[in-house]
């Protein structure tokens, strides 16, 4: 047999162990899956995990303390804490509130009224958004006292508590706007008072003007006057360590309103108290009248420090002594922030505000984070600049703070 | 020319009348019926998913069977891995352990076989178990006619090597 023959019969005899009688049906087709059921699956799949990260964000953040989250967080704080007052007929008739409202919408949360014959003056928040200062007086009281309060306020917003911080009323009268500011993580707590003595304020060497530290851990106090021509402090803000308080001081001269100037100092927390302002504390900038600062405010680092100025024009005789501006001339226009160096008051960085009016920006205050301010036309991002996002309600706001 | 879409009834038909020859063509090849089956009805579900176009409908046997012997290759390329850590789940009919289904003489011929290179054991199964001519082989297999015809007469000649033997004997 030839190898031909040999490979056909192997051949068939193998392919013949195939049975022909097993019943082998045509497969059926299988129904194709739709496209949109191949890209379900990993479009859900994706879902499925992106579901899980966020939750797992999400419950991360809401266990976290608040104050590390602010901190670590470049968000704005949720809610607003003002003082306000409602006008009346006359002094008499206005009625002081504090009020709560979300930041992003302005909405008001909460407000608690003055009793009658009790003033709300400044405003300083706590990093975690859910504490604030506020300074309060009983005008009818004889000698003017000032009194601190601790306000609590829920995560809803609602004010939960109201209590005066250890040490009791101290005399005189606080600088409202600017008056009072306190370190982030609410170890000290700084508040500018004024005499309210008429007798004393004729005095040249009367000390008409205090800035007091409160160790709110220890609960001591200390205290710096400036007597000779200080005539008031304001625009009080801490760098976040506590380590210097930057302040703006009213250098009033004797004879003429012209020659006033307003001086933006820092000094160091750990100057003993009973030392002079003046001599205690490192000059930063000077501007002369007519201008004056509307704002001053260190940034967290305390490395700089944003201020604006608005040039008053004074009105007719302005050269007589107790002659009064009228800001109101130059209160429009666009308004620039400037950075200045805490070390030697160079610009640092110029942030225009554009269609801003200049006293809108009164009154500003930075999150904890220092990328945003509050200001009373509303909130600007220091990163995009102006014009500052407007809030509504804040009408009638003496200070704020977030 | 245009060619049109080959109708499920007419893959119907052809498979009723075609399975058992095209699995016995696939045992031929890859040695076992288990895979030739599953060689044979990849091809037809493939064909349903997607039949072919073809300009005369007298070509899709050849088209099948082209299809088949490619099903093989992809097998027996698997399979050479896959053999390399697993035990074959049926002996090959050229195997000792398939002496119950063939005698000796036939399970040394398709040892042989199975020894020679792809493409000259694809061209002797469908030559001499097809009984194709040298145009169907080179249509099921992709290549010239006269590469048909050098590759059998190599393929007699390394069969008859591998069975001891001398071609015209």
């Amino acid at each position: 047999m030839s190898i031909e023959d040999r490979l056909r019969d192997a051949l068939q005899a193998t392919a013949n162990t195939v049975d022909d009688q097993t019943h082998r049906p045509l497969p059926e087709r299988r129904p194709r899956p739709s496209m949109l059921r191949l890209r379900l699956v990993p479009l859900g799949a994706v879902a499925g995990v992106l579901i899980i990260l966020v939750s797992f964000l999400t419950a991360q953040r809401l266990w976290d303390d608040p104050a590390e989250r602010l901190q670590r967080t470049p968000v704005m704080p949720k809610f607003i804490f003002a003082s306000t007052v409602d006008g009346g007929d006359t002094p008499n008739d206005s009625s002081y509130s504090l009020e709560v409202r979300e930041s992003a919408t302005g909405r008001l949360v909460d407000r608690y009224k003055a009793p009658k014959g009790f003033e709300f003056g400044g405003v300083a928040a706590l990093s975690d958004n859910r504490t604030f200062y506020v300074t309060s007086e009983l005008k009818s009281q004889k000698p003017c006292r000032t009194t601190i309060q601790r306000v609590r306020v829920s995560d809803a917003g609602k004010i939960i508590g109201m209590e005066p911080i250890a040490g009791g009323p101290v005399a005189g009268v606080g600088s409202g706007n600017g008056g009072l500011a306190v370190t982030p993580n609410d170890t000290k707590l700084a508040y500018a008072v004024q005499d309210c003595s008429a007798e004393r304020r004729d005095e040249a060497s009367a000390e008409r003007t205090r800035i007091a530290v409160v160790d709110l851990v220890t609960n001591t106090q200390r205290e710096w006057h400036d007597s000779g021509q200080g005539d008031g402090a304001n625009q009080l803000s801490w760098a976040a360590d506590g380590g210097h308080l930057f302040f703006v001081r009213r250098v009033e001269h004797k004879d003429s309103i012209s020659e006033d100037t307003e001086e933006l100092r820092r000094i160091k927390s750990s100057v003993p108290g009973g030392a002079q302002l003046a001599g205690n504390s490192k000059l930063i900038q000077t501007v002369k009248s007519p201008s004056i600062y509307v704002s001053a405010l260190a940034r967290p680092d305390g490395l700089s420090v944003f201020t604006s100025t608005m040039e008053l024009q004074l009105g007719v005789g302005s050269e007589e002594p107790g002659s009064v501006p009228d800001p109101s001339r130059d209160s429009q226009g666009p308004v620039e922030l400037l950075e200045l160096s805490a070390q030697d008051g160079r610009v640092l960085r110029q942030i225009r505000l554009a269609s801003a009016s200049r006293l809108e920006i009164a009154a500003f205050k930075s999150d904890a984070s220092g990328l945003y301010l509050l200001t009373s036309g509303g909130i600007v991002d220091l990163h995009k600049g102006g014009p500052a996002r407007p809030l509504k309600g804040l009408d009638g706001v003496v200070d704020m703070d977030w | 020319m245009t060619s049109d879409v080959v109708a499920t009834s007419d893959l119907t038909s052809l498979y009723q009348e075609h399975q058992v020859g095209l699995i016995r063509m696939a045992v031929l090849l890859v040695g076992d019926e288990a895979t030739a089956e599953d060689v044979v009805q990849d091809v037809f579900l493939r064909m349903q998913d997607k039949p072919p176009r073809l300009d005369d409908e007298k070509k899709l046997l050849a088209y099948v069977r082209a299809a088949v012997l490619n099903g093989c290759r992809m097998t027996l390329r698997r399979r050479k891995r896959m053999w390399q850590r697993t035990e074959p789940h049926q002996p090959p009919v050229w195997s000792a352990e398939s002496a119950a289904i063939l005698s000796e003489d036939r399970r040394e011929v398709m040892r042989a076989l199975s020894r020679l290179p792809r493409r000259q054991r694809e061209a002797l199964v469908l030559r001499f178990y097809l009984e194709l001519s040298d145009d169907e082989v080179s249509q099921a297999m992709g290549i010239r006619p006269g590469t048909v015809r050098s590759t059998m007469t190599r393929a007699l000649a390394a069969l008859a090597r591998e069975m001891g033997e001398e071609v015209g004997t």
